[in-house]
């Protein structure tokens, strides 16, 4: 038999069960957008866009060239950019925590829930991707705790040193940003409560005295680039940017440049598998699959003995860990093939060496899905500004403003997320490219392990397709 | 049993995997092939296996 016959055999089910009606699949409901193709068509030309890409990076890319970041100096960005960053982000938080306390109990009323799940959560991933880390200039603590460090230099007694901060312990890495991302996820995605203003008011309250705390005991870089979860999370995407600002002097860079020198820590690949896997389980959990699945968890926990919210908050925990373990996995199975053609490695050295490649793919997963959300929902803040505690005050004259939900229709919000979701892989196929250029100096090693990195990136572009789908269907 | 009484409804997604399941499955099977091969030559040859 021909390889070519095998192929056929092995595709043929597939095809099959490809063809029958969508009602199979879908009861009926009719898809959101318009679109000309099967859904699955388009992940398998998005399969063959990084197959040819990565014959190109074979053709065209032979010498690492990313690997010492190349930039340009382009003005001074001074301390005062940090005051007015830390203005603007200190009135941010206190507007946000203020419209959660004082505000109307209504979600969709109140700024808190916008500002957290919209602004926060997405517009800033956005903006640190195309501007750079924003979250450093506008961290309330941060510039809380450098507000309070430069206030304490200032009036401590002649001759007096400032206590030293303790020295971070090298085995905890950025796990505490793995729990901070972990757990933001879970209450999005999982809690029932996630819209309640006065809830995340009091939690945005509680962290930022965690980060008060933290910034204490181990000084305000240290925590801030291990402990703040949100800083690293943000700080992860912000190195895709074409700009970087660096001891005061903000420099042009190629985006993805600074990348390859990602410091890779005990717990960033987990961080990173914790980032992609909250926005797929986001997607999945409105998918065929996940909606057969719940209500049968649901009943075992509630068999358990547990109340039905509960029940149905622990079978939603559970399926969010399975994300974040399925990520993993994919990353796993990836490692364990570079590492069949170098012995020389562990999987752990691997799995570092090839981490970095995971942002671009955690940043279109973010962007493909939370588009909409961002394009539609982004809007109403015109109006939640206006009218922060939804009393029915119009403080900057906006508050009568709605959301036009004509600006992008469903279907260009899928060719949207498909190039976001074929671009992000295109990058983080360079990078893996780029990496394994300078780890093996070209040769077959360096050609078997990037046809690994190859099926982990179609895998990761195969897995957002069919979220996108399952939240277009 | 759930994920059998639901395969209708989830089966077709796999269609999603095909493309990286084709492709891990061809490296893999390249893998054990050129395993095989190595250990043959290195049995006939007496040779010691590369580094």
């Amino acid at each position: 038999m021909t390889s070519l016959r095998r192929i056929g055999l092995l595709l043929t089910p597939l095809i099959a069960l490809a063809a029958l009606p969508a009602t199979a699949s879908a009861h009926g409901l009719v898809g959101k957008a318009d679109l000309p193709l099967p859904t699955w068509l388009f992940a398998w030309a998005a399969a063959v866009v990084l197959v040819i890409s990565f014959a190109a990076l074979g053709l065209l890319w032979q010498q690492p060239r990313l690997q010492r970041p190349r930039e340009r100096r382009l003005f001074a960005l001074g301390a005062w950019a940090d005051v007015l960053g830390g203005v603007v982000g200190i009135a941010f938080f206190a507007l946000l925590v203020y419209s959660g306390l004082a505000g109307t109990p209504v979600a969709t009323a109140n700024f808190a829930p916008t500002a957290v799940y919209v602004a926060f959560w997405v517009g800033l991933v956005i903006a640190s991707a195309l501007f750079g880390d924003l979250f450093r200039l506008l961290s309330p603590w941060r510039a809380l705790a450098r507000a309070a460090a430069w206030v304490a230099g200032r009036v401590r007694p002649a001759g007096a040193p400032l206590p030293e901060p303790l020295a971070w312990p090298r085995r905890l890495g950025q796990w505490p940003a793995v729990v901070t991302i972990a757990a933001f996820a879970w209450l999005e995605l999982v809690s029932v409560d996630r819209d309640d203003p006065q809830l995340l008011a009091l939690l945005a309250l509680a962290y930022a005295a965690v980060q008060l705390i933290g910034m204490s005991v181990w000084g305000i870089e240290t925590w801030s680039r291990r402990g703040d979860g949100f800083t690293v999370f943000f700080g992860l995407f912000a190195r895709v940017a074409p700009l970087t600002r660096r001891a005061g002097v903000l420099y042009l860079r190629r985006p993805l440049d600074g990348l390859p020198s990602l410091e890779v820590l005990p717990g960033t690949v987990a961080l990173l598998c914790v980032m992609i896997g909250s926005t797929t389980f986001d997607g999945a959990s409105g998918g065929p699959l996940w909606t057969d699945l719940a209500p049968h968890l649901q009943d075992r926990f509630h068999d358990l003995g547990l109340g039905l919210t509960s029940a149905g908050e622990a079978a939603f925990t559970v399926g969010l860990l399975a994300c974040f373990l399925l990520v993993a996995l994919v990353y796993r199975i990836g490692i364990a093939g570079v590492r069949t053609v170098d012995r020389e490695r562990s999987a752990r050295e691997l799995a570092g060496a090839f981490a970095h490649t995971l942002v671009p793919i955690a940043l279109a997963y973010a962007v493909a899905h939370y588009a909409s959300l961002l394009i539609y929902q982004g809007q109403a803040l015109g109006f939640l500004l206006s009218d922060p505690l939804g009393d029915g005050s119009n403080l900057l004259g906006t508050a009568n403003w709605t959301i036009d939900y004509t600006v992008i229709s469903a279907t260009g919000i899928w060719y949207l997320q498909v190039v976001v979701i074929v671009l992000g892989h295109i990058g983080a196929l360079v990078l893996a490219h780029d990496r394994a250029l300078a780890l093996y100096r070209g040769g077959r090693a360096a050609l078997r392990s990037q046809l690994w990195m190859l099926a982990v990136m179609i895998a990761f572009t195969g897995l957002a397709l069919w979220l996108i789908s399952a939240a277009n269907a | 049993m759930t994920l059998y009484a639901h395969v209708g409804h989830w089966a077709v997604s796999l269609i999603y995997a095909a493309p990286a399941i084709l492709l891990a499955g061809a490296l893999a099977v390249s893998t054990i092939r050129q395993r095989r091969r190595e250990a043959a030559r290195r049995a006939a040859g007496g040779e010691r296996p590369a580094a």
